[in-house]
């Protein structure tokens, strides 16, 4: 099984990466270091996640500490509307600055643009880099959709990004964006596991050369779900000798997909990137996909409403 | 006593009659029912209703073979309507129903007070609340979080009033639909500054009328972009009432609004007169279902939609 995927304009992403979120200070830090020594090479992140210059300063600790250089390394970062920060009242939840019509911020002239700009410096100083491996559209925020893409899309040119994508998005906004664009998405980051597998998108992206990064990949292990589900887990585990987190994430793999499992763990982190060394069979997975029920840990709408 | 173990025992305390206070009718009121929206975890629902009161008294899915939710909110407009839906849809099932309901004034534009609008903060996201105000996002999320610690009295006068009134149990005065359906009437014309009902829309009101033409157009184009199916249904109300809205009153306010916003030729289901709804008992005033009514007319929309 392939360790990395190729995107449709030839680059590679690792076939599994770590996400960082709400990670931040020591933790990350140590987090970074360990994912970096168990095999880890793809770090998730978002401007608004407020860790970026705690993950460059991880990333200099590590490039410092070990043999790390930044080009084995495949760094992602998003644009992003800001979050009010966890551990305030409506902590983690969607403030409505950036890409909303009718925020302040984007009243200005070429708001869009600028805001973009400010945001890719912001992010590549943070990180301590002058390029990207992936930049991400957080959300296909509505009001602002194509114009976001279209800054994206001069980022790329410039190569300042080595990638584009999207998150979250459905097959309606690809179409919406292949009326006007000229590069398409190379990826598309959306969560999924087997209670939401997302199929026809998954095709969709297939058939369009979209890449697939799964985002909560194990977040579906917290929910309350069928005893059918859990025990069959359970079985797989048992047979395969994995954890059930294992066995979710090595359905993503054989889906073709990049997931990008968090942790603060070392262990943790090291049981979610050995899952290279068994297959499940071709029933097991049409057993797992038997499981689906559109379960969103977090729901969409919610998030940016209007999508 | 250490400062600790008060701490924890004012917890405690405030825990335990937050807990009572959530119960309640006054606390539901108070947030005008938006709760459901708080502990929302059902995915794929097969049918919902937007709205503001008709619609939430007007529809009730226990029972029936379908997973429907009610997601009306009273009192709100029809851009408030769009907002839940943008804020909510992933809940809905693809080609699911999405019911838009309309009442005789849907076409025209409400204030609403600082006190109407709080609720909203605690359900969507903020790029989707009229006039945001972080102020007011704290003071919603605060209220939330602990109402006795944020409105003590409130809470305790309201919560022994409801208590005391469970206890005495005075069976409600049976409604006078005619005097009822009047004060319905004259609400409304003060609240929309209307002399005559039968005359042509003033200025005003006719680009007020315009803008939300659009507003429900859009609404329509939403749920279809999206696989959904938008039917626009008016709930029965008392025949009382009805013989009030004139023709000619229901040809300005509503049916022109709804042939111009609906150019997509969605199901349009205008029950306000209908024969199975002229009992009193299905009316718990001349405008507003009873439970009874609710179920009944659920019931009805479904099967004429061939959904059950
Ligand atoms: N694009 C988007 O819209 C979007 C949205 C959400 C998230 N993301 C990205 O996706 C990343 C991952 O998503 P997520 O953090 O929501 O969920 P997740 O990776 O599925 O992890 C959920 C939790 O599972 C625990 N965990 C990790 N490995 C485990 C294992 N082997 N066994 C048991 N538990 C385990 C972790 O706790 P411990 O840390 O305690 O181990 C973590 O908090 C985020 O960090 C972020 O980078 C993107």
């Amino acid at each position: 099984m392939n360790r990395t995927f190729l995107l449709s304009n030839g680059i590679e992403i690792p076939a599994i990466g770590m996400g960082t979120y709400p990670l931040n200070g020591q933790i990350l830090l140590n987090a970074v270091h360990d994912a970096y020594s168990v095999g880890y090479r793809l770090f998730d992140t978002a401007d608004n996640y407020y860790n970026e210059e705690d993950f460059g300063e991880s990333l200099s600790a590590l490039y410092k500490n070990t043999s790390a250089q930044r080009d084995e390394l495949f760094l992602v970062s998003k644009l992003s509307d800001e979050l009010y920060r966890p551990g305030t009242l409506g902590g983690g939840f969607n403030k409505g600055v950036y890409f909303w019509k009718n925020s302040p911020v984007m009243q200005g002239e070429k708001a869009v643009h600028k805001v973009v700009r400010q945001k890719i410096a912001n992010t590549l100083r943070s990180l301590h880099t002058d390029y990207l491996d992936l930049l991400l559209m957080h959300w296909p925020y509505p009001d602002y959709f194509e114009e976001i893409w279209f800054e994206m899309e001069n980022l790329y040119k410039e190569g300042l990004v080595k990638a584009i994508g999207v998150c979250n998005c459905r097959e309606r906004h690809f179409e919406k964006l292949r009326k006007n664009c000229t590069i398409f998405p190379m990826v598309n980051q959306f969560e999924s596991s087997p209670l939401n597998t997302k199929q026809a998108l998954v095709d969709y992206s297939k058939a369009n050369g979209v890449h697939v990064m799964i985002y909560s990949p194990l977040m579906n292990l917290r929910l309350k779900t069928s005893d059918a589900y859990v025990e069959f887990l359970q079985e797989l585990s048992n047979k395969y000798h994995k954890t059930k987190a294992q066995i979710v994430l090595r359905f993503d793999i054989q889906r073709d997909f990049t997931p990008i499992p968090k942790s603060a763990h070392k262990e943790r982190l090291q049981a979610n990137i050995d899952i290279f060394d068994f297959e499940l069979e071709e029933e097991e997975m049409r057993q797992l996909y038997s499981f689906n029920e559109d379960r969103q840990t977090l729901p969409e709408s919610k998030s940016c409403p209007g999508l | 006593m250490p400062r600790i173990i008060e701490q924890n025992m004012r917890n405690l305390i405030e825990k335990a009659c937050n807990k009572v206070i959530c119960h309640t009718v006054w606390y539901s009121q108070y947030w005008d029912g938006v709760q459901k929206f708080w502990y929302l975890n059902c995915f794929n629902l097969d049918v919902v209703n937007l709205g503001s009161n008709s619609g939430l008294y007007a529809f009730d899915y226990n029972g029936l073979d379908i997973t429907g939710m009610n997601w009306a909110v009273g009192p709100q407009s029809l851009v408030h309507d769009f907002n839940v839906l943008k804020n909510y849809f992933s809940y809905i099932k693809e080609g699911g129903i999405v019911i838009i309901t309309l009442c005789p004034f849907s076409s025209l534009v409400s204030q609403y007070s600082k006190q109407q609008n709080l609720k909203y903060y605690t359900f969507l996201h903020p790029a989707t609340i009229l006039g945001f105000d972080e102020v007011e996002r704290e003071k919603a999320l605060r209220i939330k979080q602990n109402p006795i610690r944020e409105m003590p009295w409130l809470c305790i006068k309201r919560t022994l009033k409801e208590f005391l009134k469970h206890i005495i149990h005075k069976p409600y005065p049976k409604c006078d639909m005619e005097k009822s359906a009047i004060t319905f009437l004259e609400g409304w014309k003060k609240l929309f500054a209307i002399v005559d009902l039968d005359a042509p829309l003033s200025d005003k009101l006719r680009m007020e009328q315009e803008n939300r033409t659009q507003i429900l157009s859009d609404l329509i184009d939403f749920c279809l972009e999206r696989e959904l199916k938008p039917v626009l249904v008016i709930p029965p109300v008392h025949p009382l009432l009805a013989k009030k809205l004139t023709k000619k009153c229901r040809e300005n306010y509503i049916y022109s609004f709804v042939r111009k916003a609906n150019s997509q030729n969605v199901p349009f289901l205008d029950f306000m007169d209908d024969a199975g709804f002229q009992r009193d008992e299905f009316f718990s005033n001349a405008y507003f279902m009873s439970k009874k009514g609710a179920k009944a007319f659920t019931e009805q929309v479904l099967k004429k939609m061939s959904v059950i």
